[in-house]
């Protein structure tokens, strides 16, 4: 075994309820290796998650776990990390959850840069729901509410969260699952905001309503449509027409939400208190 | 040459609920058979923990193995030929369903 | 400080420092009129007290980061105004699920919808108890003067962390804006409620949502070592969800049970000149102030009148209310509203005793003289 991965779940609650050949398990296995390989303590550790099949995720974690409304994990994890900054808060929330009803709540948590780590388990679809279009669904996929195809432009996760001043975006695909420990790993440790898009198949809606095939089918279409960011530069225009970058996308420092708030109570703190 | 494996007997200790065992409950009580969760060959377990595996409907381990040593049984992952086996991991690592360790 | 200090605040400014002194240390916010004053007197004091401030996106984000906050171990608070509070409606249905103790003013406008935002009502007042889905519990209060402001503010703390419940403190802009002078008693005279935590022996599970003989579950906070499941679905004693059905009813009751159970260390009240009344005057939060000014005209005038003012607005005072109206010939119950409270009142008294209301939603106090025409019978 990479790591005892039964020491951080909760063995009572298992086996988890995706379904047969979904990316989340191996998501969140990913998180737990990266987790094991930060030593970090299960008592400082929140997972919070919002509503949708990877809401399930904290359940099954055994640490600190929050399970809150429709979209509203970030503005939790926030109160949380603010209150006690101890405590070391990852976010998981769907692609429907964190870019729709969640997307006032991301872009804000991105240009905070509050010391959090949200990992959007991204299917493209609203999977818990039934299958129906979300705001990542590729143009002209189906979904039961796009009968006749999206017509809509998908966010782009990482577009997003780079340009709402997250300090840490990075893509990463369920198939390369030791690529997506580092970039995890890199996420958990940076001091900022880090947004992870990982990208996870759902094989029921998705991939049956658009014949995408079964899961090896989708992780290998997946990987079609991805490139490594690290090849970009030998890469022709034609080449990365149309696909994704994976990878660690953008990196960088600025100040952290919460301590530049302790710093400002230092400041204006009477010195007698 | 594919090792000759015991035949897949289908017991679990008696009244042991398959939930989710630490895989030293694993390794003690033999929960999974059939040449799982024993050496099949030198410094090699391969481990399935049949209650986790979704079978053929997610056949994830089975189609990422690059050696070929996994297939398909009626409803979990079988190891059929351990000796190819170069425990490069890809089948732990890939699986959603915390089914199947390589040690 | 040991001597009261004196200040002339806002109802908004004396909100700001109730909590701070209940031990408020977490308050996130979204400005709106006319409850701006409460974020922006927080802002200013919490980081001198070491505590946090948050100004959110939304007020989506405001209640779900307090209920975050304290379930970190925060006394938290958030302020907001009608369009706002309809907005927090989820969130406010999550902490009550989850049990997690939090306090929200809601300084009351005009409405529906964007209204009146510089004009009072008190048109809020059913929307505190249902505005949010499912049977939930609610506690409301509602002060009168600048004093039980600052009071009614340490009530809900205290109420929030006895009950695990959010608690709303619903003023009408009228309370919220209005100035006068205010003894701050010192903080030795304060009485302060803290979360009951558990007696765990070595190795004894924590359950965070045990049937306790109070029915409240003690509450550890996030990091203390529990590493317990928090939901908004329905959950049994160990804060996983369920579909049983023997769970559903015994979760769904006893949060509302709760609060029954502990309902006289709740109810706040006034009576005035109420022990020999014909008429009772049903009124809470500014209009209350006309109705006391009525009530001393009616009686000039040889009416005899009196006045039952709740400040415990939810639970209902339904003892209390049958009591002071045993003797009423009739229940005069004026509302900056199209008449709410007068609703529960005439369900609690029922065919008893005509109530008549006085009713208005013009952005403008009740006059005295209003009340005092419903009293006499014009």
């Amino acid at each position: 075994m990479a790591i005892d991965y039964f020491e951080y779940l909760r063995k009572d609650k298992m086996p988890h309820i995706w379904c047969p050949g979904c990316g989340h398990g191996t998501i969140m296995k990913s998180i737990l290796r990266s987790i094991d390989k930060l030593g970090w303590n299960k008592d400082d550790i929140v997972v919070v998650s919002g509503i949708g099949c990877s809401g399930r995720t904290p359940g099954y974690l055994d640490f600190n776990t929050l399970h809150t409304t429709h979209g509203r994990a970030l503005a939790f994890a926030s109160g949380i990390k603010m209150f006690n900054p101890k405590l070391k808060v990852i976010v998981v929330s769907g692609d429907g959850d964190a870019m729709a009803i969640g997307g006032n709540h991301f872009i804000h948590a991105c240009r905070r840069n509050i010391d959090i780590k949200l990992i959007v388990f991204n299917n493209n679809i609203y999977g818990m729901t039934g299958g129906q279009a979300s705001p990542t669904t590729f143009i002209g996929s189906r979904g039961t509410t796009a009968p006749y195809g999206v017509i809509e432009h998908p966010f782009d996760v990482c577009e997003l969260a780079a340009g709402s001043g997250a300090t840490f975006v990075a893509r990463a695909l369920d198939l390369d699952a030791v690529a997506m420990d580092r970039v995890i790993k890199k996420a958990l440790s940076h001091k900022g905001f880090s947004v992870v898009d990982a990208w996870s198949q759902c094989t029921t809606y998705f991939g049956r309503q658009n014949k995408w095939g079964d899961a090896s089918d989708m992780m290998d279409r997946y990987k079609s449509m991805t490139y490594n960011v690290r090849l970009a530069d030998k890469m022709s225009d034609e080449e990365k027409e149309g696909k994704f970058p994976v990878g660690i996308l953008s990196e960088n420092e600025r100040p952290e939400y919460c301590e530049e708030y302790e710093k400002l109570i230092e400041r204006v703190r009477p010195k007698d208190a | 040459m594919p090792t000759t494996l015991e035949p897949y007997s289908g017991t679990m200790e008696e009244g042991i609920d398959v939930g989710s065992p630490r895989l030293k409950d694993i390794k003690k009580n033999k929960l999974a058979v059939s040449g799982h969760g024993k050496k099949v060959k030198k410094d090699l377990m391969i481990t399935v923990i049949e209650s986790h595996c979704k079978g053929n409907l997610c056949n994830i381990c089975v189609h990422y193995c690059p050696e070929h040593v996994l297939g398909m049984g009626f409803r979990h992952v079988e190891v059929v030929d351990a000796d190819a086996c170069t425990k490069c991991m890809l089948c732990e690592i890939r699986c959603p369903d915390f089914a199947i360790f390589v040690d | 400080m040991s001597t009261p200090e004196v200040k002339f605040l806002a109802g908004n400014e004396a909100c700001a420092e109730g909590a701070i002194a209940a031990g408020c240390r977490f308050f996130a916010g979204y400005p709106i009129s006319p409850s701006s004053e409460i974020m922006e007197k927080m802002s200013g004091m919490l980081p001198k007290v070491g505590g946090k401030f948050m100004q959110m996106e939304d007020e989506l984000a405001s209640m779900g980061a307090i209920i975050g906050a304290s379930l970190a171990g925060a006394k938290a608070m958030t302020g907001t105004s009608g369009p706002g509070f309809s907005l927090m409606q989820e969130n406010l249905g999550f902490a009550a699920m989850a049990e997690i103790p939090c306090v929200v003013v809601n300084a009351m406008r005009g409405g529906p919808s964007t209204g009146n935002p510089t004009g009072p009502s008190q048109s809020d007042i059913l929307q505190c108890r249902w505005g949010t889905h499912g049977d939930h519990p609610a506690i409301v209060l509602s002060p009168m003067t600048i004093r039980e402001v600052f009071d009614a503010t340490i009530h809900c703390f205290n109420f929030a962390e006895l009950l695990r419940t959010p608690v709303i403190l619903a003023m009408d802009a009228i309370v919220a804006h209005m100035r006068e002078r205010i003894e701050i008693p010192p903080a030795s005279e304060i009485k302060i409620i803290n979360r009951k935590k558990p007696e765990l022996k070595e190795g004894e599970t924590y359950y965070p949502y045990e049937t306790t003989e109070d029915l409240v579950p003690p509450m550890m906070n996030f990091g203390e070592g529990a590493r317990y499941h928090v939901t908004g679905l329905n959950h049994d004693k160990t804060g996983f969800p369920t579909g049983k059905a023997d769970l559903l009813e015994s979760g769904g009751r006893r949060i509302m049970d709760k609060i029954e159970k502990h309902i006289d260390e709740l109810l706040i009240f006034e009576h005035y000149n109420a022990e020999d009344c014909d008429v009772l005057v049903v009124a809470y939060g500014s209009t209350a102030r006309s109705a006391k000014r009525a009530i001393i005209e009616a009686r000039e005038q040889g009416l005899k009148a009196g006045l039952f003012r709740p400040v415990t607005l939810f639970p209902l005072p339904e003892k209390e209310i049958l009591k002071a109206a045993s003797n009423a010939k009739r229940i005069v119950v004026p509302e900056m509203n199209l008449g709410q409270y007068i609703l529960e009142i005439k369900r609690i008294v029922g065919k008893k005793v005509p109530v008549v209301g006085v009713n208005s939603v013009n952005g403008e106090p009740i006059l005295p003289s209003d009340i005092l025409s419903a009293i006499k019978g014009d």
